[in-house]
């Protein structure tokens, strides 16, 4: 991930209100998108879960040293503000019939689509969620996520290969009950 | 959805940020600032409340003589030894007094 300009990261980190608006523009939507899936991809917990990180961060940006990128630090701390609130409130994704709709008006797929994701997001550990978003989707390297998660990068890839395997066994399993066709 | 590609496709698919969050964002931190200060604030008055008390309220340490009345003998007494301290030069008397006792 690129990293935000030195400038607006002294300056964000010095109290400035304008410089850490820059900085949530610039990083929010990356927060957004792996809490959204270890929130189990419910609005609501994703919103309070991206709302506590950057309150967070904004308590704790004194406290950013450069050992290691700040996108890096961003993400230790929501993965950790999210664990303990998933945690303290034990929100859990709701049922599929509960999901609101995403309104995506350049994609044809269906409701059904969407509904298996959460369905197989729901299966596993918020942290399993969290693995598989961060370097499935915004392809962070195992060397980051290991800060991030404070665990080892072998046992991370094991971790995730593992859990690919899980998912790819739960493909003909939920197929079949949402559709009542066999596959071969 | 039948292979793991669209799984991860979907994955990657998610709402837009809302545009109010940041607001939400703002407001708490702003409400963080004052609970903070306020505490602060709260801590330093009790610590000069206290200080000030303590300034207040602090005594001379009373004498444990500072009720007691002395019998008249006893003051006439003290009085005279008073008397004989101040009057004349001591050092010379006591080597008055010191050449007669070394006979």
């Amino acid at each position: 991930m690129k990293e935000l300009d030195d400038v607006t990261l002294k300056r964000a980190i010095k109290g400035d209100r304008h410089a850490f608006k820059t900085l949530y523009e610039y990083y929010a939507p990356f927060i957004w998108k792996v809490l959204y899936s270890m929130g189990g991809r419910d609005m609501m917990t994703t919103r309070e879960l991206v709302q506590d990180t950057f309150v967070k961060v904004h308590a704790v940006l004194g406290q950013f040293k450069g050992m290691s990128a700040f996108s890096t630090w961003l993400y230790r701390i929501a993965y950790t503000t999210a664990l303990a609130s998933l945690r303290r409130t034990k929100a859990y994704p709701r049922s599929a019939t509960e999901i609101t709709t995403i309104s995506s008006p350049d994609r044809t797929d269906t409701f059904d689509d969407r509904e298996l994701v959460t369905k197989i997001l729901s299966s596993i550990s918020a942290e399993d969620r969290f693995l598989l978003t961060a370097r499935e989707v915004d392809h962070i390297t195992f060397d980051e996520l290991a800060v991030i998660t404070g665990q080892n990068s072998g046992a991370l890839r094991t971790r995730l290969h593992r859990l690919k395997e899980q998912i790819r066994k739960m493909f003909p399993q939920e197929i079949f009950t949402a559709t009542g066709v066999s596959y071969e | 959805m039948n292979n793991e590609h669209e799984f991860y496709r979907e994955l990657s698919v998610v709402p837009d940020l809302p545009p109010d969050l940041y607001t939400r964002i703002n407001e708490q931190i702003k409400r963080r600032t004052r609970v903070l200060r306020s505490l602060i604030g709260l801590a330093a008055t009790l610590i000069f409340a206290a200080g000030l008390f303590g300034i207040l309220t602090r005594q001379q340490p009373k004498s444990p003589f500072a009720n007691t009345t002395l019998q008249p003998e006893i003051t006439a007494e003290l009085q005279q030894v008073h008397d004989y301290l101040n009057a004349g030069d001591l050092e010379d008397d006591l080597a008055f007094y010191t050449v007669f006792s070394d006979y």
